[in-house]
């Protein structure tokens, strides 16, 4: 099992990460309107709340992968990563449940992913990352 | 290492900040938000700044309304396989995805009739974009029918079916 402290593998998982969230957060950034519809499209939220979310939440995704890439604030960045994760799960997880066959908005215009068990997956596969880079942290420090 | 609460709320912090400055800085933006709650909101609203750009939604029964007088001419806002495939009686098709106000047949329409645009169900927003793209261009009575085709279908009103 060395090769999961290997630094380059750690370093790897955490580059992962980041990209993943940057470029959500650039494409949300860019195409604002139609982010603003697809949180509409949950039927969760009341204008003004959806509104908020697409003032922030790109901008917080964006700054998240940049300093993880950067390496800094690592475990409070994993700790919003985690959460937003949750949070994103629960909302599709929802959506699902309520049988709306929507996109599930994660990244804005460019790539249109429905709303699914598959997102759910993917969702669930970044939480371990994150997960498991939060819990050996320490480790990867010693490593490096 | 703990996790420091301060970093975290500093990061948010840092985040809302920029997201308001960015929005601030960037021309109009929250109106351009405003412009799709518009939408959903035509009917009760009285103090919008911009009137021009509200685009009033309307039910089956209002569709058919207007179908059954003859009033209105039904855009679809979806792909042209899907359209040739089947769309409304007697409607036209205008992609929203390459939508151009030089289009030959956008210039044929006259600005000051009324036009419905739809697209397959609620959950899209196709013709809520196409709609908004209309009346930029000038076209005075545009409503989205917002229930779409999959309701007019299930109600079993007329359709052309290839």
């Amino acid at each position: 099992m060395k090769f999961l402290t290997n630094k380059y593998f750690l370093f790897f998982l955490r580059f992962l990460l980041g990209i993943v969230f940057i470029f959500a957060g650039i494409e949300k950034i860019n195409s604002p309107n139609s982010f603003f519809n697809s949180i509409n499209n949950y039927k969760i939220f009341s204008d003004y709340i959806s509104y908020s979310i697409v003032l922030i939440l790109p901008w917080l995704e964006l700054f998240i992968g940049i300093l993880l890439i950067f390496n800094k604030y690592i475990k409070e960045c994993l700790t919003i990563y985690m959460i937003l994760l949750i949070l994103f799960n629960i909302l599709v997880f929802s959506a699902i449940i309520r049988g709306l066959n929507i996109d599930c908005g994660c990244y804005g215009n460019s790539i249109n992913v429905k709303a699914s068990y598959t997102k759910i997956a993917e969702n669930f596969g970044l939480f371990f990352i994150a997960l498991y880079l939060f819990l050996y942290y320490k480790n990867i420090t010693m490593n490096e | 290492m703990n996790i420091n609460y301060k970093n975290i709320i500093l990061i948010i912090f840092i985040s809302i900040t920029t997201g308001l400055l960015f929005n601030f800085y960037k021309n109009n933006n929250l109106l351009g938000y405003r412009v799709n709650s518009d939408i959903e909101n035509a009917a009760k609203s009285d103090n919008y700044q911009d009137k021009s750009k509200i685009i009033r939604l309307i039910n089956t029964s209002e569709a058919k309304d207007f179908f059954n007088k003859n009033d209105a001419l039904f855009i679809d806002a979806r792909d042209s396989w899907e359209f040739s495939d089947s769309h409304i009686l007697n409607s036209i098709n205008i992609p929203e995805y390459n939508y151009n106000p030089n289009n030959p047949i956008i210039k044929l329409l006259d600005k000051n009739g009324i036009y419905i645009t739809y697209c397959s169900a609620d959950d899209c927003d196709l013709s809520r974009r196409l709609a908004t793209k209309l009346k930029t261009n000038g076209f005075k009575n545009v409503f989205v029918y917002s229930e779409g085709f999959e309701k007019w279908i299930e109600l079993r009103y007329p359709i052309f079916r290839k």
